[in-house]
């Protein structure tokens, strides 16, 4: 009797010892160095200083910088224009950039508002919620007629689930801006809270008054995209983005947007379009792989790769910022529910927009365990959500 | 008073951005000496040093290399390396090459030096810090497949650590921490378990029924050859999944791994299986190890650190089954003649199980197309 039992047990362990061996013996993945065939090769792009207008304008005023850093002016002037070219880019070096425009002041517990206002900023776009938040509350503390610093709060409010509030600062904004600022700022919340339809009949000719510059005005379409699409909308949705991208077609956020969109619609050829042409630009990446997949594409399998080294090289260096990403690669690509979930989950705990919740929702699902994502869908059931994408994910449930 | 609405910046609270931020890539071995790498991000050194000469925004091999000396000025500012005793191991650069990395093309810096680098080295990185705060230099220490990564950035800038000693052991208690909470999380392999030995401390007897084992040690034997195989068993498609020899669907594995719970504790309703429990602990459990290695897959492990985190894993795992299976066994074995064993623990539990393992197999089972997507 202990033969029969310890033969299979010998033949398990014997293949077991052979998997090690072999993988033991496998080389580890370098990055080979190399030199460039001619000198006249181009082995990298920068910002050009002699053509990009914004780059010399950045440059003189950091050499401005550097002989005067007590410049307070100076220091939030470029401060701001490196936000702003970090969100025309998606290039978060340019948030750090921004932090160090900033200099001693960033340090500060209580700095100067203008500098407090754009240390919210900036940490907000890197995910910590909670100090954007203490920054935000003491810059309308001390300036309560601070648009900017209102319908950021509002933005951080919303993200972090705290939608109540959120309009608030959104209705606060009536006498403090154009009346699109506000007007776009509660649709968007409400979209959030799940009646993206309602909000959309109510406000979208209000903001139809079009403000003055073709960034704003992207701005706007862009938003109402977003809540069209959360509603299940496509004609609209397939106009607010077409004229969004009409007006800044190299935004990647909009792009991405309008991708997701598209991928939902299954129109995957439409939404590969518009991604193809960036495989640097990781959030693009994303929906690149996600449509190729669909379309069993030969090229998916390389491009998960490249995603994937990208995602690891950004965890070599403690990176956290995109769960969200990797949750739906997770999900959908390398066909992992459980990596999923547990990204979705930890996710979860720093923001609660609708994407947050659908990957939840999905994730856990996908493993059999819906009662893992049991407070999004009571939280979805009790704002009475009849938004398109909120239903399609409760009716796993 | 100014009102100029940056409205736009409101996108970038949950935006996806197109790439990390700069790191740095630093790589010290100790043999004979030191022996060096550092790969520095091309656009990093643009920023910083305008190699980009004539502004046009492409960057050339001839531009760089025409500014080599200062771009091996600033790296020397940068960087300090010392041995644990305070020699400095100064660098004598080889010729400037290139990498490509997955955010673009970076400069390879390789020295070697003759300081005692085997006792331990002393690291102070300073690059970047005054432009770009967020850069971050990942060092990573010893050769590269027994190697241990550090991080450092503006506010911890320096390393003081050993080079020889550091192996492949050492996250080797971390993973078996790590394989501890998996067991524990994954309450499907639990029930699996218990189902199987519920039936340990009794035996069917055709008169009586259900009847106590006599001695702990048959009990014990039981238990003993249940979870040797159980362990075997997922030990080796863990290990297969985990080293990329084998990839099943994650819906079929999860669906096939609640149907096994149902089949080993329905086995206690319509015994198929009394004394040979421990063939179906090896042949069901085979499905549970593919369950367990997408906890491996984020570390992005190589070679022999792989090995030695998979069998950390794995022997984390054992450990937290075994922990379980001490609980049980002696509550179930003093237990074992009571009316209350038999009905409502063997029985009754054995029909929770099987009604549980049920609801999980239809879910994971009747997913065709769950996304809406």
């Amino acid at each position: 009797m202990a033969s029969r039992f310890a033969c299979p047990l010998l033949v398990c362990l014997v293949m077991l010892a052979a998997l090690f061996a072999a993988v033991g013996a496998t080389r580890v993945k370098s990055h080979a160095t190399f030199l460039p065939a001619s000198d006249a090769e181009i082995v990298e792009r920068v910002a050009s200083r002699k053509l990009d207008r914004d780059e010399q304008l950045r440059q003189s005023l950091r050499e401005a910088l550097a002989k005067d850093p007590q410049d307070l002016d100076t220091a939030l002037k470029l401060a701001r224009l490196e936000l702003r070219q970090a969100r025309k880019t998606a290039d978060p070096r340019h948030l750090s950039y921004a932090e160090a425009a900033l200099g001693h002041y960033w340090l500060a517990p209580t700095p100067p508002p203008d500098v407090q206002l754009l240390r919210a900023t900036i940490r907000q776009s890197s995910h910590q919620f909670d100090e954007a938040l203490e920054d935000l509350n003491a810059v309308v503390r001390a300036r309560p007629d601070d648009a900017q610093a209102r319908l950021t709060r509002a933005t951080v409010l919303s993200v972090t689930g705290r939608d109540a509030l959120a309009v608030k600062d959104c209705e606060a904004l009536q006498p403090l801006a154009p009346a699109w600022v506000s007007t776009t700022c509660t649709a968007e919340v409400e979209s959030m809270q799940g009646r993206s339809r309602v909000a959309y009949a109510r406000y979208v000719s209000l903001a139809a008054r079009e403000p003055p510059t073709p960034e704003l005005q992207a701005w706007i379409h862009s938003t109402f995209a977003e809540i069209a699409a959360r509603a299940g909308d496509a004609t609209e949705a397939t106009h607010h983005f077409t004229e969004a991208l009409r007006r800044e077609p190299d935004d990647s956020y909009t792009r991405g947007a309008y991708a997701d969109f598209l991928l939902d619609q299954h129109r995957e050829k439409e939404a590969l379009g518009w991604v193809a042409d960036k495989p640097h630009d990781d959030g693009l990446l994303l929906r690149k792989v996600l449509a190729e997949k669909r379309l069993g594409m030969a090229a998916a399998e390389q491009d998960t790769e490249l995603l994937e080294s990208r995602y690891q090289a950004s965890h070599r260096r403690g990176d956290t910022v995109h769960r969200r990403e990797e949750a739906r690669f997770a999900l959908h690509v390398l066909n992992d529910p459980r990596r999923a979930l547990a990204l979705a989950r930890d996710n979860w705990k720093i923001q609660k927009e609708p994407w947050d919740a659908r990957l939840l929702l999905e994730a856990a699902a996908a493993v059999g365990r819906p009662a893992d994502a049991a407070d999004v869908a009571t939280r979805i059931r009790g704002a009475q959500s009849t938004d398109a994408w909120a239903l399609n994910a409760l009716g796993d449930h | 008073m100014k009102r100029t609405l940056f409205v736009g910046l409101c996108w970038i609270a949950t935006a996806a951005w197109a790439h990390k931020p700069s790191d740095s890539y630093l790589s010290l071995d100790a043999g004979e000496g030191l022996t060096a790498r550092w790969d520095l991000a091309l656009r990093d050194l643009d920023q910083v040093l305008a190699l980009d000469a004539n502004g046009d925004g492409n960057l050339t091999w001839q531009e760089i290399r025409s500014q080599e000396k200062r771009l091996l000025s600033f790296a020397s500012s940068g960087l300090v390396v010392q041995a644990a005793d305070g020699t400095g191991c100064s660098p004598r650069y080889a010729p400037l090459r290139l990498a490509r990395h997955s955010d673009g093309t970076y400069a390879v810096l390789e020295w070697k030096s003759a300081c005692p680098a085997e006792k331990g080295v002393h690291v102070d990185y300073r690059a970047f810090f005054n432009v770009d705060p967020q850069h971050r230099g990942v060092v990573q220490i010893g050769a590269a497949d027994r190697s241990a990564t550090y991080v450092l950035s503006r506010d911890h800038h320096t390393l003081d650590v050993p080079v020889a000693s550091t192996s492949a052991w050492a996250g080797f208690g971390g993973m078996v921490v790590s394989g501890v909470e998996h067991i524990w999380a994954g309450i499907d392999h639990l029930l699996f378990l218990l189902a199987l030995l519920l039936p340990s401390v009794v035996r069917r007897d055709p008169v009586q029924g259900w009847v106590a084992v006599r001695g702990f040690k048959s009990v014990a034997a039981d238990v003993f050859k249940i979870v040797t195989a159980f362990t075997v068993a997922h030990s080796l498609t863990l290990s297969a999944s985990a080293l990329g020899f084998v990839s099943l669907p994650s819906r079929l594995v999860e669906s096939a791994i609640a149907a096994s719970v149902v089949l080993a504790a329905a086995n206690n309703i319509y015994p198929l299986l009394r004394e040979n429990r421990w063939v179906a602990a090896l042949a069901l459990g085979l499905l549970h190890g593919f369950g367990f290695s997408s906890a491996l897959s984020d570390l992005g492990l190589q070679g022999r650190a792989l090995l030695v985190g998979l069998f950390g894993f794995n022997v984390g795992v054992e450990l937290g089954q075994l922990a379980c299976v001490l609980v049980f066994l002696p509550l179930a074995y003093f237990v074992r003649s009571s009316v209350f064993y038999r009905r409502v623990m063997l029985f009754g539990g054995s029909l929770a199980i099987v009604a549980i393992a049920s609801v999980w197999f239809a879910e994971r089972a009747t997913l065709i197309s769950p996304f809406p997507f």
